[in-house]
């Protein structure tokens, strides 16, 4: 799993209930959108994530509709199990 | 020569001021441009959906260079997702054709089973017909098990 993987799913993991938009994503893990957008797709078709459409019109927004993501259970427990993975090499932070 | 780099800073900051001008007037039309540009590389299917993601992207981004550099992101993001795409595609035909041999196989065990307790029953007395049934259904069995197992659906993983 890649560096950035591991951010976007940290960002999740620390938002357990939240929906997050692509945009906040990026900003929030200062990822490129070359980088973010195939870990999305490659995250949700793993069934790590579910997405949909926010539900206001986006006529009254003034802008496009945000695909919104949430963390799925089977995709919280493989994150937090690809941590402690981790942390057992490196001694870093561990999910529980 | 002081005069001349007097003229050449006020010429310099008068291009630069016109060149910023430029690039604000030029930006959404050049980020529509390249985010069209990558839709255009997606699947018909994908592109729906990351025509309206991509654009709420840039919306939401402030400033002319950081929109233009998520939509030239939008174009690195293309080769990635093709790929991703093409993997899936990939993995979903396999798993398929496994289905599909395998139950080409199972028909053709069935025929040979059965054609195998044929010879069989043929060939012994009459009081033999049960074992010639007995092997064209451990035969048969044999292979329903094989194409179970080998038909189960591949599962995507993350590496």
């Amino acid at each position: 799993m890649t560096g950035p993987t591991l951010k976007v799913l940290a960002l999740f993991l620390s938002n357990r209930t939240d929906e997050i938009a692509g945009s906040e994503i990026a900003k929030n893990g200062k990822l490129a959108s070359g980088t973010l957008y195939p870990i999305l797709l490659r995250l949700e078709n793993a069934g790590w994530l579910t997405s949909r459409w926010e539900t206001e019109d986006p006529r009254e927004l003034g802008r496009p509709r945000r695909r919104l993501y949430r963390l799925t259970g089977e995709g919280a427990r493989s994150a937090k199990a690809a941590f402690n993975e981790i942390s057992l090499g490196t001694g870093a932070l561990v999910w529980r | 020569m002081a005069i001349i780099w007097f003229i050449v800073g006020v010429i310099g900051r008068a291009l630069s001021r016109v060149l910023a001008d430029d690039l604000k007037e030029w930006t959404p039309i050049i980020v529509e441009k390249l985010i069209q540009s990558a839709l255009s590389k997606l699947p018909a299917d994908h592109q729906e959906r990351f025509a309206e993601e991509w654009r709420s992207h840039v919306k939401d981004v402030p400033g002319h260079i950081a929109k233009l550099s998520v939509a030239v992101g939008c174009n690195l993001a293309v080769l990635k997702i093709r790929l991703e795409i093409a993997y899936l595609s990939f993995k979903r035909k396999l798993s398929t054709s496994i289905i599909y041999i395998s139950f080409l196989g199972l028909v053709m065990a069935l025929l040979c089973g059965l054609f195998v307790g044929k010879i069989v029953g043929r060939t012994s007395e009459s009081t033999a017909k049960p074992p010639a049934e007995e092997a064209a259904v451990m035969v048969i069995l044999l292979v329903v098990v094989v194409a179970m197992i080998s038909s189960k659906p591949v599962k995507y993983k993350l590496s």
